[in-house]
C-alpha cells in the first residue's frame, strides 16, 4: 500500500475579482520510505500543495489518502492528531517557538502527543543533529543552520511516516544548506521515513527517488532521481 | 509628511485605538480632578469677598486693646466702616434637647458683602436688634425640631427663633463642622452673658473701605502693627485660600492617586509603542535604503507620536471634564457648596503638556533605539536579534518629568517627591522580587501538565511584558483595597474595639470656680468627670531667645502654608504632673514634680512630637511664652507622642505643675461610658445648672468623622477604581498584542497537534494566573501598608480585612479570563495555515 495517494487534486484562490487556479487535477503516489521532490518556480503552488498534504488546508476537489485515511474528509482536530503522530514538517523559515529552548522545541511534539519519557529521546535527537551542546539555548541564540537542525530534530522525533520539507535550505548559505540536506536524507533513510521535498534546486531534487515538476497548476513526473 | 501619517493611520487601527484609549484612560482621573480644582477655585475666588463679608478683617483669640485698634486705624486709608464681632461656642437648649452651637454676633450693617438668605423674607427686626431673638442654621432646626417662633435658652437668657438661615455666604464648608451657627445681635450677646474670662472665643474687627484699595498692601501694613503672634489679618483672597483648605488637601491627595493611573497608562504606552516600533523597523529600513535620512524618519515618527498623544489627551480632557460634570452634583451634595463648572486655561495646558510631553518622553527612546538598529541590522533574518530595549538612562527625562508632575499636582515638593520615591521604590522592589519569582515559575513549569507548563513558560520567558502587566494590576488592586483597609482600621479604632475608653462627652469652658461643682454634678449622677485639665491661652514669643516671628511673604507650597498657620497663631497650654495613658514619652524624662520657684532652673516643658518638628523645637530648647501679658520661659525636657483619637484632653505644650497654676484659666474634662439616655439627661441638666459650660457629644463627632471618612473613601475609591481600570486596560492591551505576536506560535502549536481547546487553555491559564498572582501581591501590599500606616502614622488599631482583597482578586481573575477569551478569538477563528502563512 502506498503511503500517500493523491488523486485529482485542485485548489483555487479568489483574490479581489480574480479567480486563480493554483493547482489543477494533480495525481501522484509515494511509497513508504521513498522520497519525492517537487520542483517549481516561485508562485507555482509548491507551498500550497505542501499545506494540503499536511492537512493544513482543504482542496477544492480531489482526494488525499495518507496511510489509508482520506484526510480531506476528516475533521480538523482528527487531522491534527494524525499529523502529530505521523507527519513531520520542516519549513524554510524554521519556525521555532521563540521562548522555548532548543531542547524544549524538540520535545514539544512528544509532549503534545502525551508521550512519557520524551526528554531522553529529545536529547538523543539533538545529539543526532549535532547540537547536544546547544540544548538550553533559545532560538535567538542559534545560527540559521542550527535552527534548521533543531527544526529537523523536532519534525523527526515523533518518528513520522512522512516528512514534508519546504525549501529547508532556502534560507541558508550553500555549505550550511548542503549539510542540512545531507542530514535530512541521512535521517529519513535511517528512519525509513517518506519525504516530500519542495525545492527549486534541481540538483537537490535529483537526490530523491522521484522528481516531479509543478508548473501552470499541473504536476509532471520528470523521472527518477540519482541515488 | 502629515498626509503620509494620515494615510498610515488607516492601517493598524487596533494599535492606534489602543494607544489613544490607553493615554486617555490615564489622563481622565487627573483631568477630572484638575476640573474640580479649577471650578472650585473659581467659585471661591468669585465669592471670597462674600465669604469674608468685608474688605479686611482682623481675628484674635484675645479681645483687642484700644491701643491696638488705634494703631490699626492709623495705617488704614481714609474712609472706612468698621464693626466688631464675636464668635464662640456655647450650648443651647430647647425642650428636652441641648446642642453645642457656634454663636456669632451679627453687628448692624454686617455682612458688608453678600446677603444672608432667610427662610421668612425679612430685614433685621427690632426684636433681633434688641437681643430677644436669634437666627439659626437649618441643620440645627432639624436636629432640635425647631420652628420659627420656638423658644431656645442660650447662656443666661431665653430667645425666640425668628428666622432660619437657608444660605449663608460666610458658611465655610469644612466638612463635619462641629457646631451649627446661631446668629445673634450684640445686645443679645450681652443678654446671654456668654463671654466670660478665658472663654474660647474669637474676636473680629471687619472693615469696609469706601474706595477700592490694594487690599494686600493694606493687609501688610496692618500685620506690621501686630509685632506679636496671635491676631490674624485676613483679606478676601486669604479667606478663599483658607476656606477650602480641606478640599484642597483632598484634591491634592486624589491628584496623586490619579498619577498612578497615569503611570499605568505610561506602562501601557511603552509596551504598545515598542510593539509598534518592532513592526515598523523593516519599514524604517526600507525608507533608509530608499534614501530618506534618519532625521526625516525621526521627524516623521515624532509627529506620528505627537498626533497620537494629542488625540489621547484630547479625549482624556473631554471625558475627564464630562466625568467631573457628572459627579459635581454629588460633590455639591457632600460638601454643601455649589460649584460652577470652569475650565481653567492653565490646567488645560497642564493636561496637554502631561499628555503630549509624557507620550514623547516614553516614545522617543524607543524610536531612537529602533533607528539606531540601522538598515543592515534590520534586514537580518531574525528581527528579534536587534535589542529594542533602550537603556534606563534614556528614561531619566521621563522620570524627572513624572516627579515634577507629582510635585505640581500635590503642591508639595516633599509629598510629591515622597510619592515619586515610594512609587518607584516599590516598582523597583516589585521588579526585583518578580525576577526570581519568574525564574522559579520557569523551573517548576516542567512538573505541570502541558498546558500549564506552557502558560508558565510564556509568563516567565516574556518577562518584560509579564512584569508590566503584573505591576499594573498589582498597583491598581493595592490602591483599590488599601483605602477600605485604612478606613476599616480607623472605623474600628473610633468604635472603641480595642477597649480604650473613648469618652462620651467632652466638656470645655468650665470656669475655675465651677470645677468642684461640675465634678459634684457628675459624681451625683454616677458618671464621674475625668481628666480635668486646665487650659491657659498663651503664645510663643521666642525659641532659644530667637524671636518667634510671623513669617513674611506668601506660602507657595502646602508645607509653607502649614508652617505659616502654625507660626501665626496663639496656643493652648496646660499642666499636669502625670501623663495620661494616651500620652507616651518618646524622648527625655517625665516631669520632676512641682516647680520650685526658688530654684534657678527653668520650668519644665513637654512638647508633642509633631508640633515640635513643625516648629523646629528640640530637646533642651528654651521656649519663651507670653501668657496674658506675663513672660514665662521653660525648657523642653521631654517629647511626647499623643494618641489624639483617644479624645482625651491633650495639649501640644504641657508645663510641669507649679508654673501656670495662678494664671487665669478654664478647664476641660470628659465623661465616658454613658448610655444615650444618661447622656441626654446629663447634657440637659448641665445646661440648666452651668449654661456657660460647653459640651461636645463625642459619639456624634465620631459619627461625623466616620461619615466624612466614608464620603472621602468614596472619592478615593473612585479614583482607585480608575487606576485599576487603567491597569486592566494595560492588561487588555498586553493580551491583545501578545496574542497578535503569538499567532505564529499558535499556528505552530496547532500544526504539531495542539487542539484549539488546549491552546485556549494555555492562554487562559497564562493571563488568569498572571492576574491572580498580581492581585494577590497587590492585596498583600495593601494589607502590609495599611498595617504600617495604622501603627506608625495613626498609632492605631489594625484590623485585617480579607473579604475585599479576596473579592477583588477573584473578580479580576474572572475579568482576565474574559479578556483573554475575547482577545484570542481571532486565533481560533483562523485556519492553522493562515496563522503561519504570514511568516513563511
Amino acid at each position: 500500500m502506498n503511503l500517500l495517494n493523491i488523486d485529482g487534486l485542485s485548489k483555487s484562490f479568489t483574490q479581489g475579482e480574480n479567480h486563480i487556479q493554483i493547482l489543477r487535477d494533480l495525481s501522484f503516489a509515494l511509497e513508504k520510505g521513498k522520497t519525492a521532490a517537487i520542483l517549481g518556480k516561485s508562485g507555482s503552488g509548491k507551498s500550497t500543495l505542501l499545506s494540503l498534504l499536511a492537512g493544513l488546508d482543504k482542496p477544492d476537489t480531489g482526494k488525499i489518502e495518507f496511510s489509508g485515511n482520506d484526510i480531506c474528509s476528516m475533521e480538523e482536530e482528527s487531522v491534527t492528531k494524525l499529523r502529530n503522530g505521523k507527519i513531520g514538517i520542516v519549513f524554510q523559515q524554521f519556525h521555532l517557538i521563540s521562548h522555548l529552548t532548543a531542547l524544549e522545541n524538540v520535545l514539544l511534539p512528544l509532549e503534545i502527543k502525551g508521550e512519557k519519557g520524551g526528554l531522553d529521546k529529545a536529547k538523543h535527537y539533538m545529539e543526532r543533529v549535532g547540537l547536544s551542546h546547544r540544548l538550553d539555548h533559545l532560538p535567538s541564540q542559534l545560527s540559521g543552520g542550527e535552527k534548521q537542525r533543531v527544526a529537523i530534530a523536532r519534525s523527526l522525533i515523533i518518528k513520522p511516516d512522512l516528512l514534508l520539507a519546504d525549501e529547508p535550505s532556502g534560507s541558508l548559505d550553500d555549505k550550511t544548506g548542503d549539510d542540512v540536506m545531507n542530514l535530512i536524507f541521512e535521517l529519513v533513510q535511517e528512519e525509513d521515513t517518506g519525504l516530500v521535498l519542495v525545492t527549486h534546486n534541481r540538483n537537490l531534487a535529483q537526490r530523491c527517488d522521484q522528481v516531479w515538476s509543478l508548473a501552470g497548476g499541473g504536476l509532471q513526473l520528470e523521472g527518477s532521481g540519482v541515488q | 509628511m502629515f498626509n503620509e501619517i494620515l494615510r498610515d493611520f488607516r492601517w493598524n487601527r487596533k494599535f492606534h485605538l489602543f494607544f489613544i484609549l490607553n493615554l486617555s484612560f490615564g489622563l481622565i482621573g487627573l483631568v477630572g480632578l484638575l476640573g474640580f480644582k479649577s471650578s472650585f477655585q473659581e467659585s471661591i475666588n468669585k465669592r471670597s469677598r462674600n465669604i469674608l463679608g468685608s474688605d479686611l478683617a482682623i481675628h484674635s483669640r484675645m479681645s483687642f486693646t484700644d491701643d491696638q485698634i488705634k494703631k490699626v486705624e492709623s495705617v488704614l486709608p481714609d474712609g472706612y466702616t468698621k464693626v466688631h464681632g464675636l464668635s464662640m461656642f456655647s450650648m443651647i437648649k430647647t425642650g428636652e434637647k441641648t446642642r453645642l452651637v457656634n454663636v456669632r454676633s451679627l453687628p448692624e450693617g454686617f455682612p458688608f458683602y453678600g446677603v444672608l438668605e432667610l427662610r421668612k423674607p425679612s430685614e433685621r427686626t427690632e426684636s433681633f436688634n434688641n437681643g430677644h431673638s436669634v437666627w439659626v442654621y437649618p441643620e440645627l432646626a432639624t436636629q432640635l425640631g425647631l420652628e420659627i417662633g420656638d423658644k431656645i435658652s442660650l447662656g443666661h437668657a431665653e430667645f425666640v427663633v425668628e428666622n432660619i438661615v437657608d444660605k449663608d455666604p460666610q458658611q465655610s464648608f469644612q466638612m463635619g463642622a462641629m457646631a451649627p451657627k446661631v446668629y445673634i445681635s450684640e445686645e443679645g450677646e450681652k443678654r446671654a452673658n456668654l463671654y466670660q474670662k478665658g472663654s474660647t472665643a474669637r474676636h473680629s474687627i471687619h472693615f469696609k473701605f469706601k474706595k477700592l484699595e490694594d487690599l494686600e498692601a493694606i493687609s501688610k501694613k496692618v500685620e506690621a502693627v501686630f509685632t506679636e503672634v496671635g491676631p490674624r489679618v485676613v483679606t478676601p483672597q486669604k479667606t478663599g485660600e483658607q476656606v477650602g483648605r480641606f478640599l484642597q488637601y483632598l484634591s491634592d491627595f486624589l491628584g496623586l492617586v490619579s498619577l498612578v493611573a497615569l503611570f499605568l497608562s505610561s506602562v501601557g504606552l511603552f509596551y504598545l509603542f515598542r510593539s509598534f516600533i518592532s513592526k515598523k523597523r523593516r519599514e524604517m529600513a526600507i525608507y533608509l535604503a530608499l534614501g530618506r535620512t534618519k532625521t526625516e524618519i525621526r521627524k516623521y515618527y515624532i509627529l506620528y507620536l505627537m498626533i497620537l498623544g494629542l488625540a489621547g489627551t484630547l479625549i482624556g480632557i473631554v471625558v475627564g471634564n464630562a466625568l467631573f460634570l457628572s459627579v459635581s452634583a454629588l460633590i455639591t451634595k457632600i460638601f454643601t457648596f455649589n460649584m460652577e463648572f470652569h475650565m481653567d486655561v492653565q490646567y488645560t495646558i497642564l493636561a496637554f503638556v502631561i499628555g503630549t510631553l509624557g507620550t514623547f518622553l516614553i516614545g522617543f527612546p524607543l524610536l531612537q533605539r529602533g533607528l539606531q538598529a540601522g538598515a543592515n541590522d534590520l534586514f537580518q533574518e531574525d528581527m528579534r536579534k536587534v535589542n529594542l530595549k533602550p537603556g534606563i538612562g534614556w528614561f531619566v527625562p521621563w522620570f524627572i518629568f513624572y516627579w515634577m508632575v507629582g510635585v505640581v499636582v500635590s503642591h508639595s515638593i516633599k509629598i510629591g517627591s515622597l510619592f515619586f520615591g515610594l512609587f518607584f521604590l516599590q516598582a523597583i522592589l516589585g521588579v526585583g522580587l518578580l525576577y526570581p519569582f519568574f525564574k522559579l515559575m520557569e523551573r517548576i513549569s516542567r512538573r505541570f501538565r502541558l498546558t500549564t507548563k506552557h502558560a508558565l513558560l510564556y509568563l516567565s520567558r516574556h518577562k518584560a511584558s509579564s512584569m508590566a502587566a503584573f505591576l499594573a494590576i498589582a498597583q491598581g488592586v493595592l490602591l483599590l483595597t488599601l483605602i477600605p483597609q485604612i478606613r476599616a482600621g480607623l472605623h474600628s479604632e473610633l468604635n472603641d474595639v480595642d477597649g480604650t475608653k473613648i469618652p462620651t462627652l467632652f466638656l470645655f469652658d468650665i470656669q475655675e470656680e465651677q470645677v468642684k461643682d461640675v465634678e459634684k454634678f457628675f459624681k451625683d449622677r454616677e458618671a464621674p468627670l475625668q481628666g480635668i485639665t486646665p487650659m491657659i491661652r498663651g503664645r510663643i514669643t521666642a525659641i532659644n531667645d530667637k524671636e518667634f516671628k510671623r513669617p513674611e511673604g506668601r506660602a507657595l507650597t502646602r508645607e509653607e502654608e502649614r508652617e505659616f498657620r502654625f507660626r501665626n497663631r496663639g496656643t493652648n497650654l496646660s499642666y499636669r504632673a502625670i501623663l495620661h495613658e494616651s500620652e507616651t514619652i518618646i524622648d527625655g524624662n517625665p516631669f520632676t514634680g512641682n516647680y520650685d520657684s526658688t530654684s534657678k532652673k527653668l520650668p519644665e516643658l513637654s512638647i508633642e512630637t509633631r508640633y515640635a518638628k513643625r516648629l523646629g523645637i528640640e530637646m533642651g530648647d528654651k521656649v519663651s511664652f507670653e501668657i496674658l501679658g506675663m513672660p514665662v520661659e521653660a525648657k523642653v525636657i521631654n517629647i511626647r507622642k499623643v494618641k489624639w483619637t483617644s479624645f482625651h484632653p491633650n495639649f501640644f505644650l504641657m508645663f510641669q505643675p507649679g508654673v501656670l497654676d495662678d494664671a487665669p484659666k478654664t478647664f476641660l474634662g470628659v465623661s465616658d461610658q454613658l448610655t444615650v439616655d444618661q447622656k441626654n439627661k446629663i447634657q440637659m441638666e448641665l445646661f440648666e445648672q452651668f449654661p456657660n459650660v460647653s459640651v461636645v457629644d463625642i459619639t456624634r463627632v465620631v459619627e461625623r468623622i466616620l461619615n466624612v471618612l466614608s464620603q472621602m473613601s468614596v472619592a478615593m475609591g473612585a479614583m482607585a477604581l480608575l487606576s485599576l481600570l487603567a491597569g486592566l486596560f494595560v492588561l487588555y492591551s498586553l493580551i491583545s498584542h501578545q496574542i497578535d505576536e503569538r499567532s505564529k506560535d499558535a499556528g505552530l502549536f496547532k500544526m504539531m497537534g495542539f487542539g484549539s481547546s488546549e491552546l485556549r487553555s494555555v492562554i487562559l491559564k497564562e493571563f488568569v494566573l498572571l492576574t491572580l498572582t498580581a492581585s494577590f501581591f497587590g492585596s498583600l501590599g495593601s494589607i502590609v501598608i495599611s498595617f504600617v500606616l495604622a501603627k506608625v502614622l495613626f498609632d492605631g488599631l489594625w484590623i485585617p480585612m480579607l473579604s475585599l482583597p479576596i473579592f477583588v482578586t477573584l473578580t479580576l481573575g474572572l475579568i482576565a479570563a474574559g479578556l483573554s477569551w475575547f482577545s484570542s478569538r481571532s486565533i481560533f477563528k483562523k485556519k492553522t495555515i493562515d496563522l503561519v502563512r504570514p511568516f513563511a
